[in-house]
């Protein structure tokens, strides 16, 4: 009996030409950083470690953050309006703060939300317009993160049960626990303008995060827009701004990659990936310490994972 | 940039993907789960690679994650099939080969877990005993033992095909 024999066929398995599509496709949906990250995060674990800590100390002073455990209390933010005011129409207050283990669940939560002053009797007509419109951000805050922390429960259960039902063992799975952090920052505040990031994250094997942006005029109760902050020809501004600051971190650093550009920041419209092509009046931004817009494109976006955030300050 | 542990993996991986493409497909037998299997064993790979201590064991640590997410796919698929129709599926019959090579495959093919893992990954893919410890997270004497009442079993089912 030869064995080598049967390596003939073993060796002529046909290999199909999607292999290394699919190869190359897995590769790509990993993130190197995010996993060296993970790995770091779990090697070091001890309690709870913050992945996302920005520093929320915008403004001396402007915010006051206090625990006020996992509900929200209606009752408790209208008492917080008593609360001494730096000279804004409004603050910005964490609501929900939780920082602990919740079974498989790594939850570190500080949930913001817009108290505005008190009315004076002579801006009463006007101001109770703005109240009902910060009060609708509020609702739609607590109702992304409420829905993120569902989401994100939902989808780590699966994945717990669908390890066990291939024949993963406790072992195996070594107690791993999700990350769920939801955090904010104040960017920028100045009298009754208020540019306020939402960031929602969560970690497992893949790192997962969204921001959200609130660019507010609180005294006419209206979104600021890029147009508002820039003018007329916000389009052309940004755009250009954006194209020649790819370039230069294309030329900065050859690890640099955007789509649709080539390496020596060429246009490359053969990568058959379309990347940043213009912005338009939904495009994420906010406005940084300096007041300037800075425009926001999440992950993938105009370039590969590896890339993350890409942030454009425009100069006004 | 320096090249780290997941670099090398990337590489690694690309460099031996038909490999890896053939070993799963000697487990699950048709090309869309063996597809599978790799894209599975990719994605662990890449995840876990921080994890490996010792860097010159990329091979054998890669190896077992193929074996492992084959088998884990093969157990996934009777279970499901097992829940299906509440009995396992017939056994497909074949047509005897007449060809000797054909045959041996097919013998090493009916070969029962784990004594298949050691008869492909030694005569196939051409590890050491010792690396093939390594593995399947045994010791080489277990390895020694299966492998031997491997060739046994073999022999005797090529015996009976010739008769």
């Amino acid at each position: 009996m030869k064995l080598e024999d049967g390596k003939k066929i073993y060796d002529s398995t046909e290999i199909p030409d999607e292999l290394t599509e699919v190869v190359n496709r897995a590769i790509a949906s990993k993130n190197k950083e995010e996993i060296r990250m993970n790995y770091e995060k779990r090697k070091k674990r001890t309690g709870a470690v913050k992945i996302f800590r920005y520093a929320a100390a915008a403004a001396a002073g402007l915010l006051i953050c206090f625990t006020v455990g996992v509900n929200t209390s209606e009752v408790f933010a209208k008492e917080m309006s008593g609360v001494p005011v730096l000279g804004a129409l409004a603050e910005v207050l964490t609501v929900r703060s939780y920082h602990g283990t919740d079974g498989d669940y790594e939850i570190d939560m500080e949930v913001p939300e817009i108290v505005q002053e008190p009315e004076t009797e002579e801006e009463s007509g006007s101001a109770a317009g703005t109240q009902e419109f910060t009060g609708d951000i509020n609702t739609e805050i607590q109702k992304i993160v409420d829905d993120y922390m569902a989401q994100a429960k939902t989808e780590f259960e699966e994945y717990k049960e669908a390890f066990f039902a291939t024949g993963g063992t406790e072992e195996e799975w070594g107690g791993r626990t999700m990350d769920i952090s939801v955090d904010y920052d104040v960017k920028y505040q100045s009298g009754n303008i208020l540019s306020l990031e939402l960031v929602t994250a969560k970690s497992w094997v893949s790192a997962q995060e969204d921001r959200y942006y609130y660019n507010l005029d609180l005294s006419t109760g209206q979104h600021l827009t890029l147009q508002d902050v820039l003018g007329e020809d916000y389009m052309k501004i940004c755009n250009e701004s954006i194209v020649a600051q790819i370039k230069e971190r294309i030329a900065a650093d050859e690890n640099n990659i955007f789509f649709g550009y080539g390496p020596n920041g060429e246009e490359d419209k053969e990568m058959g990936i379309p990347g940043f092509e213009t912005v338009t009046e939904d495009t994420d931004f906010y406005l940084n310490a300096d007041g300037n817009p800075v425009i926001v494109f999440p992950k993938y976006e105009i370039a590969p994972g590896y890339m993350g955030f890409q942030e454009f300050e425009i100069q006004k | 940039m320096k090249q780290d542990i997941y670099d090398r993996t990337v590489s690694y991986i690309v460099e031996n993907q038909e490999k890896f493409y053939r070993l799963a497909y000697s487990y699950v037998g048709d090309r869309d789960s063996a597809l599978d299997v790799v894209q599975n064993a990719v994605c662990k790979g890449l995840e876990g690679c921080y994890g490996l201590k010792n860097p010159n064991a990329l091979k054998t640590w890669f190896y077992r994650i193929v074996v492992n997410e084959s088998l884990q796919y093969l157990r996934k698929n009777r279970r499901e099939k097992v829940s299906a129709d509440g009995e396992l599926p017939e056994q497909i019959y074949e047509e005897p080969a007449y060809e000797r090579e054909r045959e041996v495959y097919e013998a090493v093919q009916k070969l029962q877990e784990p004594m298949k893992t050691v008869i492909v990954l030694h005569f196939y893919e051409e590890l050491t005993l010792k690396q093939i410890a390594e593995v399947t997270d045994t010791n080489l004497n277990t390895v020694k033992s299966r492998l031997y009442s491997a060739l046994g079993k073999l022999e005797k089912s090529l015996k009976e095909a010739a008769v």
